[in-house]
């Protein structure tokens, strides 16, 4: 099915559930990510996902293309978050015990490239967890959704100058880890 | 973003690739075509016929008006006869005798149950007067006959100053005054199908997000935490990209 993500929004409004299956293909895996790298349980990251497609599912008869599709799904999904955190007492995304899967190995036939990949990973994965959930959110929203500055302060609820700085302190900590 | 971020990017994505189960894809997808199913049709009649609306509304107008207009020329004389007749032939007397010649054309003769109408008659005026004869044209051929025939009264009422006036003050201006009364009628019968409807009630008022929020931190203060949860939560489903201020998460946000 072809169209904006906007357009495919409407029609799914409108009733068309072959839209709304565009619209998940495209945006699963990133929302997924988003969701798994902010609380880190997969148990708990798979419910939540869930549970935000849920409220756009739920919310779809009220939805204006006022911004971009993927800005009010990211928005919805902070939201979420933001509730899970609230409501689990905790005032910042805090990690919980278990670990995500290790990522995919690449292809075979190829053993240096594949411990290295598996190296340059579990290294950006850990300098992902280590710093500020603002500052990995700005970096998961940029890098999942393709949000720009802009979008990510609409979508945190922050400014422009805050997003901005805190995806540039991401960045930072991501390339200096892939460097050691 | 740099190039040197794009390489970060590319590096990331290679790294981490998690997916949604396929029985979440499922679940969803089930969820997103259950609630189309159960999405209430808009009522009214299908698209293709919605298209006619405007162009129906509009014929149906233009006919209502024409027929409203036909119907007050064909009443007019029968209400305005009684008591314009002496006052309208005299002043056609007149402008008679002030005429050269007749018109060439023969007066429309009327029709048969008009004409068996117990119209009084002066001696002295000839019975086919036309002036105030029903005449069975449209509307649209009558006007500017009508027209014509205001024009030469208002003319003559003019010759004769202002004491021929107030002589026909009696009768031709109650005679103009109904057929304005009509006019206005015959507008007012037209102008609703034109005008909008208005609804005497207002459309009930939807909750505004702080006003809802203020009341779940109400709750909250009257540690009526229940019906704050359940509040928050439809708050939530409601508007799920609503952002929420600090001050008003640590005022709704459940006590510790």
């Amino acid at each position: 099915m072809e169209g904006s993500d906007e357009q495919l929004m409407l029609a799914y409004r409108g009733g068309d559930a072959a839209a709304f299956e565009a619209l998940y293909r495209k945006h699963r895996g990133g929302l997924f990510r988003y969701v798994a790298r902010s609380v880190r349980e997969r148990r708990l990251a798979e419910e939540l996902f869930q549970e935000v497609w849920l409220r756009l599912i739920e919310a779809r008869e009220r939805y204006v293309p006022q911004a971009k599709f993927s800005t009010w799904l990211y928005a919805i999904a902070h939201n979420r978050l933001v509730d899970h955190f609230r409501s689990s007492g905790l005032r910042s995304v805090e990690m919980m015990a278990e670990e995500l899967p290790d990522p995919p190995a690449p292809a075979a036939g190829q053993p240096e490239r594949k411990a290295e990949t598996r190296e340059q990973g579990a290294r950006l994965i850990a300098a992902l967890e280590a710093m500020p959930p603002a500052q990995r959110e700005a970096f998961l929203l940029h890098e999942e959704a393709g949000l720009s500055v802009p979008e990510i302060a609409q979508v945190t609820g922050t400014d422009g100058e805050a997003a901005k700085s805190r995806l540039r302190y991401a960045v930072a900590k991501l390339r200096e880890a892939l460097k050691d | 973003m740099s190039e040197v971020d794009k390489e970060l990017s590319e590096r990331y994505r290679a790294a981490l690739r998690d997916e949604p189960p396929a029985h979440l894809d499922a679940a969803i997808l089930a969820a997103a075509q259950r609630a189309v199913r159960s999405q209430p049709r808009p009522a009214g009649a299908p698209r293709s016929l919605r298209r006619w609306y405007v162009p129906v509304s509009l014929a149906a107008v233009i006919m209502l008006s024409v027929i409203v207009t036909l119907r007050i020329e064909r009443e007019r004389p029968e209400i305005g006869v009684p008591d314009s007749v002496p006052v309208v032939r005299e002043k056609e007397q007149k402008l008679a005798q002030q005429a050269p010649e007749p018109p060439a054309a023969a007066p429309v003769s009327p029709p048969a149950a008009v004409a068996s109408a117990p119209v009084p008659k002066p001696a002295s005026v000839q019975p086919a007067a036309p002036v105030f004869v029903p005449d069975p044209k449209p509307a649209r051929d009558a006007a500017p006959e009508e027209r014509q025939r205001e024009d030469s009264l208002r003319s003559a009422d003019a010759a004769r100053g202002p004491a021929a006036s107030g002589e026909a003050a009696g009768g031709n201006v109650a005679g103009s005054a109904t057929s304005g009364r009509m006019r206005s009628e015959a507008r007012e019968m037209s102008a609703p199908a034109a005008k909008p409807a208005q609804s005497p009630v207002p459309a009930k008022r939807e909750r505004a997000p702080e006003e809802w929020l203020e009341r779940i931190a109400e709750l909250r203060k009257l540690q009526r935490d229940g019906e704050a949860d359940e509040q928050l939560a439809e708050f939530r489903r409601r508007y799920p990209d609503y952002k929420i201020s600090e001050t008003m998460t640590e005022r709704i946000a459940p006590r510790k």
